[in-house]
């Protein structure tokens, strides 16, 4: 049950997170406000980091820590910020159905460049997303 | 923008205890509900920001549905 919880949670949370920035884009540069969101992130997980022991992590050599930095760099840093403007530019109930349709291109490139066996069953789900996404992104914006 | 990236640790936080606790079939299905709850909260605290359309609403919903289909197929 805790599970359930936690993730529910989360949800609602990564909800909460996209209206507070389409809050927060209103006053600030997408740029400035990025750097605050990242650095208020740091400043939470640094002190977990420390607190679980980071001796742990250095050991685990420089390969390991590049995919991280790779990963921060496109995910965190270029990833955010297109999320970000996209939030302020069509809104949070609008850019975040279409962000959190992301996995589902994990679905279609391991089809087509892993190899992996096509089911009927996840053609369904894609084509519910992508017919999701139309609807989203041909409705008229209506912001203030 | 501070409130929103504490909101993201935590949820982060979250997200990884829901799938140490339940596995990954169970809790990325529910977390990824996630757009659902920024329609209804933009809906609710930022109606003279941003028009919540019944269009949104469904395409929202459809999003859900279809990941919802793809973890558990």
């Amino acid at each position: 049950m805790e599970g359930i919880i936690f993730a529910v949670a989360a949800a609602f949370l990564w909800g909460l997170d996209a209206v507070l920035i389409r809050k927060g884009a209103e006053s600030v540069e997408i740029i400035f406000g990025t750097l605050v969101y990242q650095l208020t992130g740091v400043a939470l997980i640094v002190p977990l980091v420390v607190a679980f022991g980071l001796g742990g992590y250095l050991q685990a050599g420089f390969k390991p820590i590049l995919m991280f930095l790779i990963t921060g760099f496109s995910g965190v840093f270029l990833g955010r910020v297109l999320y970000n403007t996209s939030i302020r530019e069509i809104g949070a109930s609008r850019a975040t159905p279409i962000a959190g349709a992301a996995p589902m291109l994990s679905v279609v490139f391991a089809i087509f460049f892993a190899s992996e066996p096509f089911q009927l069953k996840v053609a369904v789900g894609v084509a519910m997303i992508f017919s999701g996404v139309y609807l989203i992104s041909s409705s008229r914006i209506n912001l203030a | 923008m501070a409130l929103a990236g504490a909101a993201n640790v935590v949820a982060i936080n979250f997200y990884y205890l829901a799938i140490a606790d339940r596995g990954i079939s169970i809790a990325m299905p529910i977390t990824f509900t996630f757009p659902l709850f920024a329609v209804i909260l933009a809906r609710v605290f930022m109606q003279k920001l941003e028009r919540v359309t019944f269009r949104v609403g469904l395409g929202a919903a459809l999003v859900v549905a279809g990941m919802a289909v793809i973890t558990v197929a």
